[in-house]
């Protein structure tokens, strides 16, 4: 018992010892390099001891690296290469050590001597990087050179309830949240989560998951912990799980953890609904909702700078210009309620980057239109007050990205309306006081079909409570 | 490198940077261009006497133009922010939180396993359970649970995203406000409104970027420091308005004085100040010139802006405004008519909801009613005309108290209050958002069968400003400011953003 501790324990020192060969040994090529100058030859008698001295820390490191691969904690093959070409470095400096110590100091700098070096030094960054890809991931190194997510590993799905429950979503979450360290590559704790074997073998410390009792399966138990303890799962600075695949686990366990039934064959209660449901729109892991509505707001495709005589024109004439967000440059306009007819033409200079424009209260009216038709990056305009009839509408309906349309307070119809091909992206329609009269909204809004039209002119009824004031405690429910 | 060391090269840096702000603009440019590949937009430039991690960073204190409009970190969802903060912190068991479960225990003894190792405000030995005090129902498509006390709100619940699980660790309103308003529960730092304001602008050049109006008849506890600027520049804090008599004390020109003298002796201060500058280049002169400049527009766009007796009849109604008096729903109305003149952040507080039940207007069954009933029809006309100008497409409304109500009928020392009455209650409590790229008719987060922890989807202030921050296109880690030696951020170290409520 206490043996295995100790192995277990010298196995844990491996991440430390190996910087001491590393260290080290680059030192003895370094001496190695300068004492071929005569200026540095009284080097050359230190040479021999911190030789050795690289060779008995890289046997330590050998040994508790081997240690900690019989742990188990990491793939074989991964392990190996780090493995052999350690023991051979480990040789190569042993080699190098015995040729001062058997043979002359000399022996260093000869054309075997000089070729050993380079070959030591290869085989310790080798050995060093591949070492340190098993620790930190494959991916530390590089990964501040590239940005983009994981591709997706879910898959969308149509119709959740012809789901599988565990191959179409327990196992996409697991994928993407905890096989990086429990999977086919490590398994840390000795636990693996990608197969069904893995999962029901459980870790180091005995079984994992409990079918049918949530509260009771350490893999629910560990998720659901708040985020700065010691256990939690997945460890803080790595992708968190969200909510809804909390819940969705949580769910798969509590139903028998079963790997072969369908969503449709299990119980659903009420509180799970919203997470299946949710289910079907996914589009990225991880994702979240955030950036796939920063991809709503300005496309993902980059764009050219502005022109910036054109940004200076107008905010000379003091419309605001302004940049999506830094590093972006996509822009937004806002005429800031000035007379604007005159200065329509000088967007025209940003119709590439022009995303957003408020046109509010400016007194532009349909002649203004053809310049905004250009600006076919458009996504929200606002028009709300502004002098335009039906005639700017087959402009603006032909705005290929549009999104978002304010005609608040202007003279539109519903004849008008209907007499254009809606925008396909358009989402949202803002109708409040225009002449758009009640009896043609429910033709409207079938002819809008994916668009939400808001006619406005709410109001709230008069209601008793209104005014009442209560001074006795008031039973509930009384009025 | 020791603590110590590397807390002098902040102070250093700090120091170096302060000075870097007196140069020219010229000077300033050419220290900076050195470094930096892209200086994309000048008046833009990201702080870069912090080194290169500044660069996306916040954005840099131009003295000249404090409030000019500056571009977010990231494509925002929201442009604006109104925050009505309900002072005293109404009940959400007689609001949103329903649970019948309480009911069943009503007058009851607490259990004791609820008050081991807890401490409240004013409640003492064993307190009874207190039943909801009104009547619930689901409402709308999403089936949220609202009470018969906001008849009006109820009726648009489809468009609030309520969080029901929120919590807080302080148990006092003024350092609970502070908490929720500025992420520290003491003194000193800058409120939200001024970090959006700093990092923001404001779109209209004629009005302050951060107004706050308040109403009940008392400031919050915390006094003006929930709106007050920190250790961010002056020009950041909050401008209070009044909604009876002058909005801003002052504001109108002593008899005898017109216009043109005003502005003939705001030129000559300025042309004073202007010299002074160029003697001594302290930036805070040039923050002054523009504040004289800003208060001198503000004479006339302030009353026009405050005068909601242009509104129409039927808005009046709508929101059931009472003209001339300081009331809750004028304020609302102001709070529509400033965000559309490009304000950036409006802040309403409005005391009143600290039903204690130690008398009549403090009892969760007669005072709490009618503090609901003052509110209800205004509020929710702000949504529904938000909506239909199309602003809450980019508008961010949040509503809430600092925290929440005991399920436990209050018991002060020990003994029975007059009236029925909830204590504050630290672990659990419901506000709610709507608009600014939030999801409609959603729910997040709950609290166990009687409202007294959360069990899923518990949330922070922290959490609430990340959100907000990030709708306004802001990464609430980054965002930061050099004060003393170290990068100060509305969220302090804490604070994740609830992306399940982003639309």
């Amino acid at each position: 018992m206490y043996l295995l501790t100790i192995t277990e324990f010298l196995a844990h020192l491996h991440p430390a010892l190996v910087h001491l060969p590393i260290g080290i040994l680059l030192a003895a090529l370094l001496l190695q390099l300068m004492a071929r100058q005569e200026k540095f030859a009284a080097f050359r008698s230190a040479i021999p001891i911190v030789l050795l001295a690289g060779f008995i820390a890289a046997v330590l490191s050998c040994i508790t690296g081997f240690l900690l691969f019989r742990n188990g904690d990491y793939d074989d093959t991964l392990v190996s290469a780090h493995m052999w070409l350690a023991f051979a470095l480990t040789f190569v400096t042993f080699a190098l050590y015995a040729r001062v110590r058997w043979g002359t100091t000399e022996r260093l700098f000869d054309r075997n001597g000089n070729m050993i070096g380079i070959l030591l030094f290869l085989l310790i960054m080798v050995v060093g990087h591949l070492g340190g890809s098993l620790t930190h991931g494959e991916d530390y190194l590089t990964s501040s050179f590239n940005n983009t997510p994981p591709p997706p590993a879910f898959r969308p799905i149509a119709d959740v309830q012809q789901a599988a429950a565990y191959e179409d979503i327990v196992k996409p979450i697991l994928e993407s949240r905890c096989n990086n360290c429990h999977g086919a590559r490590r398994q840390k704790g000795g636990l693996r989560l990608d197969n069904p074997e893995g999962i029901a073998k459980g870790g180091k410390d005995g079984g994992v998951l409990v079918a049918g009792k949530a509260d009771s399966s350490e893999l629910i138990k560990r998720i659901l912990i708040p985020e700065n303890e010691e256990h939690h799962m997945p460890p803080r600075d790595r992708p968190q799980l969200s909510s809804q695949e909390q819940q969705l686990l949580t769910w798969w366990v509590d139903q028998g953890a079963d790997y072969r039934k369908m969503v449709r064959d299990l119980p659903q209660p009420e509180k799970i609904r919203p997470a299946l449901v949710a289910l079907q729109h996914r589009t990225a892991p991880g994702a979240g909702a955030s950036a796939d509505a920063i991809k709503e707001i300005v496309p993902e495709t980059a764009v050219g700078a502005a022109d910036e005589k054109a940004i200076t024109a107008l905010r000379d004439a003091g419309v605001m210009v302004m940049p999506m967000a830094q590093n972006s440059n996509y822009v937004y306009v806002d005429f800031a309620r000035r007379p604007a007819a005159s200065l329509i033409p000088l967007l025209l200079p940003l119709k590439k980057q022009l995303i957003q424009v408020d046109l509010s209260g400016t007194g532009v009216g349909d002649s203004s239109m053809e310049v905004l038709k250009q600006c076919v990056a458009l996504r929200v305009v606002n028009l709300r007050g502004t002098r335009i009839t039906n005639n700017a509408l087959s402009a603006l309906a032909a705005l290929p990205e549009l999104r978002v349309l304010n005609l608040v307070e202007t003279n539109v119809t519903a004849q008008g309306l209907m007499a254009v091909k809606p925008p396909a992206h358009l989402h949202a329609l803002y109708l409040y006081h225009t002449r758009v009269e009640r009896k043609d909204w429910g033709k409207l809004t079938a002819f809008y079909k994916t668009t939400v039209l808001d006619s406005g002119g709410y109001a709230l009824p008069a209601l008793v409570t209104d005014t009442a004031i209560v001074r006795q405690p008031a039973k509930p429910g009384g009025k | 490198m020791t603590r110590k060391e590397l807390h002098n090269q902040r102070l250093l840096r700090e120091a170096e940077k302060a000075v870097s702000r007196m140069y020219t603009r010229r000077h300033f440019l050419q220290d900076c261009a050195m470094g930096f590949g892209a200086l994309a937009l000048g008046s833009l430039l990201p702080s870069c006497g912090t080194g290169s991690a500044a660069s996306a960073a916040g954005p840099v204190f131009d003295p000249a133009h404090p409030l000019a409009p500056r571009m977010p970190m990231f494509p925002a969802r929201a442009k604006r922010v109104i925050y009505l903060h309900m002072a005293g912190a109404p009940s959400q068991l007689e609001l949103f939180d329903y649970k019948p479960a309480l009911a069943g225990l009503d007058g009851q003894d607490c259990p004791k396993s609820l008050l081991e190792g807890k401490r409240f405000a004013f409640i003492r030995g064993v307190p009874k359970m207190l039943g909801p005090q009104a009547h619930f129902q689901q409402r709308g498509q999403s089936g949220a649970w609202v009470s018969e006390h906001m008849p009006h709100l109820a009726s648009i619940a489809d468009e609030l995203c309520f969080l029901k699980a929120m919590t807080t660790d302080q148990f006092n309103h003024a350092p609970a406000q502070l908490l929720v308003q500025t992420g520290s529960p003491r003194l000193g730092r800058p409120s939200m409104g001024s970090w959006v304001t700093y990092g923001l602008g404001t779109e209209n050049e004629n009005l302050p970027g951060f107004v706050v109006l308040t109403s009940g008849g008392r400031f919050p506890d915390a006094g003006k420091s929930v709106w007050g600027s920190g250790f961010l520049p002056s020009v950041y804090q909050g401008v209070q308005c009044r909604s009876e008599g002058d909005p801003v004390l002052f504001i109108d020109d002593p008899q005898g004085m017109d216009r043109d003298i005003r502005k003939a002796s705001i030129d000559a201060i300025n042309k004073v100040n202007e010299q002074e500058h160029a003697e001594y280049g302290d930036p805070e002169i040039l923050s002054r010139i523009s504040q004289y400049e800003m208060a001198y527009k503000m004479q006339l766009s302030v009353p026009e802006t405050m005068n909601i007796n242009d509104e129409p009849a039927y808005i009046h109604e709508m929101y059931g405004t009472q003209p001339g008096k300081a009331c809750f729903a004028n304020n609302v109305l102001l709070a529509r008519r400033l965000v559309e003149k490009g304000v950036r952040f409006v802040q309403l507080f409005d005391w009143g909801w600290d039903s204690h039940g130690t008398d009549a207007n403090l009892a969760i069954d007669v005072g709490f009613i009618n503090k609901c009933r003052q509110v209800d029809r205004s509020i929710s006309a702000l949504i529904l005309d938000l909506k239909q100008r199309g602003l809450l497409e980019d508008t961010l409304v949040v509503w809430g108290g600092e925290f929440g109500r005991t399920p436990m009928m209050e018991n002060r020392e020990g003994k029975q209050n007059p009236f029925k009455g909830r204590d504050h209650h630290v672990d659990a409590f419901t506000i709610w958002m709507a608009g600014g790229g939030i999801k409609r008719g959603f729910s997040y987060g709950e609290t166990d069968e009687i409202g007294y922890y959360p069990i899923s989807g518990k949330t922070t202030p922290f959490d609430v400003q990340a959100t907000i921050l990030h709708q306004l296109g802001f990464d609430h880690e980054k965002f930061t400011y050099l004060f003393q030696g170290r990068p100060f951020r509305l969220t302090d170290v804490y604070g994740k953003v609830i992306e399940e409520i982003i639309a």
